[in-house]
């Protein structure tokens, strides 16, 4: 045993945040590499990759030991340990990679065993495990400081550093990470001048056709093509033997990333709601004051608060900009777990990112991991059929599941879309009814369906029964998507697939907003859900059975009464306008009884299932104090749509198209039905 | 005022080296991510001291010792190596590319603030 070295506790709690995001990091590297590995199969170990891997355990050891997880210290160690016994040239062998998949879980558990103040597991059997995998592999020593290089057309780079050069900016490490977002760097060489100077060598392997752009030679930076590297000795650099295909994506890894604690952010971005509020009641003042300053105070006054409008909005998506994360790392940790569930079940199952770049606020897509994990295991373990199922149906024997992300104004979609057996809408209307869950008779209208699927007490009923498995935990995924904000929709045709879409907001928060009165209150819809305000004085307004309806501009636009749906005391002699909104096949249009103006406003959620009404996204504080409530557009629109289609009383056939447009959500309801 | 380099490629780890030796009276610490960009820090300007670690991506610290070595001006420069356990062959290998100290980590913060003073006010 290592003689133990216990760090100052005080100075331990000051870097653990750190610690935790920087782990974060140093794991999504493993998971990447593995999974990597994984789909190389039996093709010889990539040696880059190798480094990479080897050197985030080697930090995750290093770290995780300097904050006296030595659980995390021992585990990173022994994967270490293992792959450093791989021979070189050759494929990671499975056993091995099976076990180092296991590590990376064991790491995960130390850390949020550490995170939770409580003790991680032992890492006593993992170690032992490793040490077993490493002596079944036979061991083919070969000289591992010598790497041979295939002989390449490859680029010459030469950087010549210098104090005036860094103080603008373009340094050594700026340099590579613009070589590296070009082709693959091979070969790292720095080289000392007489003088006393250093000029870095990078040799570069560019895809064909890519050329550097010529203003990079403003940078000190030189290339000539390169016939041949020699062979180099350890130190340097590790070379690849294998045929060198288009360059691996860059590391994520970055220098001039500084991280900070969400909490801070947190902060920042709740006083620069208070400072929102503040500068309206501002304008509120200025605008009160009216004729009873000087003009010239006057102009100033008003110049001022123009002047701060405009910074503080500037501030305000700083901020936003700032929480925004690229949804790719959820996406792949759930790439990661699909491993697991694909090897239980034994189905082979690709899974597919669409729209991985969409960024989202970091701490909604945190709290999406979970219900995403839920969604892709249940559609892995229970939508994608056997092998032999898929192929009797005339499928391809491999399932596929399709994780999508897209904006749309201020929301972000996500979507989980397999291509397996679909719910059987018939049966779980059947057992809903056995279990009590709906009356007889009852048509399961898709609202209902989801409900029903996402009840605990249907749950569990019968766990071969495929439906059955949806209902596991699904009541804990849409609650946790309801708690941020967001809605969850299905879609699902028997024998051709189920998709999962979750509609979230992109942050939560601020927003420009239209403020309008409805009977005797005054309320606010976000203004980038708004296509249109149409005055509704001599406008054609038909009534069919219940619904009103409005033509406008060659559309017919159903409408909704807003005073009437939220049983506000109705304004005499009001000025009414409709507010279109939602997408072009699916718009309705909120009546109102006038418009007040457009202010910045700052929603808070309400999330209470006591209060909670469709159609009303939260809360905000206006300039004056008063509360408003925030209508929520999606909602409305789907309302309205719900209460024609009652009208209409029809089953349309569902189509697979993929949802390109926000428009698509709203239509679930004419879609579920087969 | 003395300069120290602290090089590592973990920015929690330069942070937890830095916060180390901030007790030591006037030291501006500069800070490279990468063996690269430690080489040029160190062409570019003059330091008292050099903390390095020895994984590093692209440059290994063990090319930087011997680069800095292998120049006139910085033969005598400090460079304490500060490597995580588990590389046996590497202490032999960072004394003999002409290291001044061999450290590892996990570290206790006085213990490295310890031995590195002497070697900061020595210059």
């Amino acid at each position: 045993m290592r003689p133990e070295v216990t760090t100052d506790r005080a100075f331990i709690d000051d870097f653990i945040d750190d610690y935790f995001s920087e782990c974060e990091e140093h794991l999504a590297t493993v998971r990447r590499t593995l999974l990597a590995f994984d789909e190389a199969g039996e093709r010889p170990i990539d040696p880059p990759q190798l480094q990479e891997l080897l050197r985030a355990l080697h930090t995750l050891k290093g770290l995780s030991g300097m904050v006296g997880l030595s659980a995390a210290e021992e585990v990173a160690h022994a994967m270490e340990d293992g792959l450093r016994a791989v021979p070189e040239s050759s494929a990671v062998p499975r056993n091995l990679l099976d076990t180092l998949f296991a590590g990376v879980t064991r790491l995960e558990e130390a850390v949020v065993a550490r995170r939770a103040r409580i003790n991680p597991p032992s890492p006593g059997a993992f170690v032992d495990q490793v040490r077993d995998v490493i002596a079944s592999m036979q061991s083919t020593t070969g000289g591992r400081d010598i790497v041979h290089v295939r002989t390449e057309a490859l680029t010459r780079f030469r950087f010549a550093a210098s104090a005036a050069l860094l103080a603008r900016g373009v340094g050594v490490e700026v340099i590579r990470q613009r070589l590296a977002s070009i082709g693959k760097i091979i070969q790292t060489t720095p080289v000392a001048l007489p003088t006393g100077s250093v000029v870095f060598e990078f040799t570069v392997k560019l895809p064909t056709g890519v050329e550097p752009p010529d203003e990079w030679r403003d940078d000190a930076l030189s290339w000539e093509l390169a016939e041949q590297v020699m062979p180099v000795g350890v130190g340097l650099v590790v070379h690849s033997n294998e045929p060198m295909e288009s360059p691996r994506p860059v590391a994520a890894v970055s220098s001039n990333v500084v991280r900070v604690d969400l909490a801070r952010l947190d902060d920042l971005m709740r006083m620069v709601g208070e400072l929102v509020v503040s500068r309206a009641r501002l304008s509120e003042a200025v605008r009160r004051a009216h004729g009873q300053l000087t003009s010239s105070v006057e102009e100033d006054l008003t110049d001022a608060n123009a002047a701060i409008e405009r910074q503080l909005r500037g501030i305000r998506e700083g901020v936003m900009r700032v929480r925004l994360v690229a949804v790719n790392e959820v996406f792949e940790r759930l790439r990661f777990a699909m491993r697991d569930v694909a090897r239980e079940t034994q189905k082979s199952i690709h899974l597919e990112f669409v729209g991985q770049e969409t960024e989202i606020d970091k701490l909604v897509i945190d709290r999406m991991l979970e219900p995403l994990l839920h969604l892709v295991r249940n559609s892995a373990s229970h939508g994608i059929e056997s092998r032999n199922d898929r192929v009797a149906n005339g499928k391809s024997p491999d399932g596929t599941i399709v994780l999508r992300a897209h904006a749309a104004g201020d929301r972000i979609v996500l979507q989980v879309e397999d291509d397996g057996a679909g719910i059987d809408v018939l049966r779980v209307e059947q057992r809903a009814v056995a279990a009590g869950l709906i009356p007889p008779n009852e048509a399961l209208t898709p609202d209902v369906l989801l409900d029903v699927l996402c009840s605990s007490g249907f749950s569990t009923r019968d766990s071969a029964d495929m439906t059955s498995g949806r209902g596991v935990g699904m009541a804990v995924v849409r609650d946790t998507i309801r708690a941020i904000g967001g809605t969850l929709f299905l879609d699902s045709t028997l024998g051709r697939g189920t998709r999962f879409t979750i509609e979230l907001p992109l942050t939560l928060m601020i927003t420009d907003a239209l403020v309008m009165a409805i009977g005797d209150q005054s309320m606010a819809i976000p203004q980038i859900s708004l296509r249109e305000i149409v005055p509704l004085e001599g406008a054609t307004i038909t009534r069919v059975e219940n619904n009103e309806v409005l033509t406008y501009r060659g559309r017919v636009i159903p409408l909704v009464d807003l005073g009437a749906r939220f049983n506000f005391q109705p304004r005499p002699g009001a000025k009414r306008h409709a507010l279109i909104v939602g997408s072009e096949s699916h718009e309705a249009g909120l009546i109102v009884d006038g418009i007040l103006g457009l202010r910045e406003i700052v929603v808070h959620p309400v999330t209470d299932p006591l209060v909670a009404i469709p159609g009303i996204s939260g809360a905000t504080e206006l300039a004056d104090g008063r509360v408003s409530l925030v209508l929520d557009a999606a909602a409305l629109v789907r309302v309205s749509r719900e209460r024609t289609e009652r009208t209409a009383a029809r089953m349309l056939p569902l189509s697979r198209e993929p949802a390109a447009t926000l428009g698509w959500s709203a239509t679930v309801s004419e879609k579920l039905w087969s | 005022m003395k300069k120290v380099l602290v090089v590592d490629d973990s920015a929690t780890m330069r942070r937890m080296i830095i916060a180390s030796l901030t007790g030591l009276g006037e030291v501006a610490f500069e800070q490279a991510v990468s063996g690269l960009e430690a080489i040029e820090l160190l062409t570019i300007s003059s330091m008292d001291l050099v903390m390095l670690d020895l994984n590093m991506p692209d440059v290994h610290g063990l090319e930087v010792l011997r680069f800095i070595r292998s120049q006139h001006s910085m033969r005598d420069l400090p460079v304490i190596v500060l490597t995580t356990r588990g590389d046996d062959d590497s202490r032999s290998a960072a004394i003999r590319a002409g290291a001044t100290l061999y450290l590892t980590k996990p570290f206790q913060p006085a213990v490295i603030a310890s031995q590195v003073q002497p070697l900061l006010h020595a210059t």
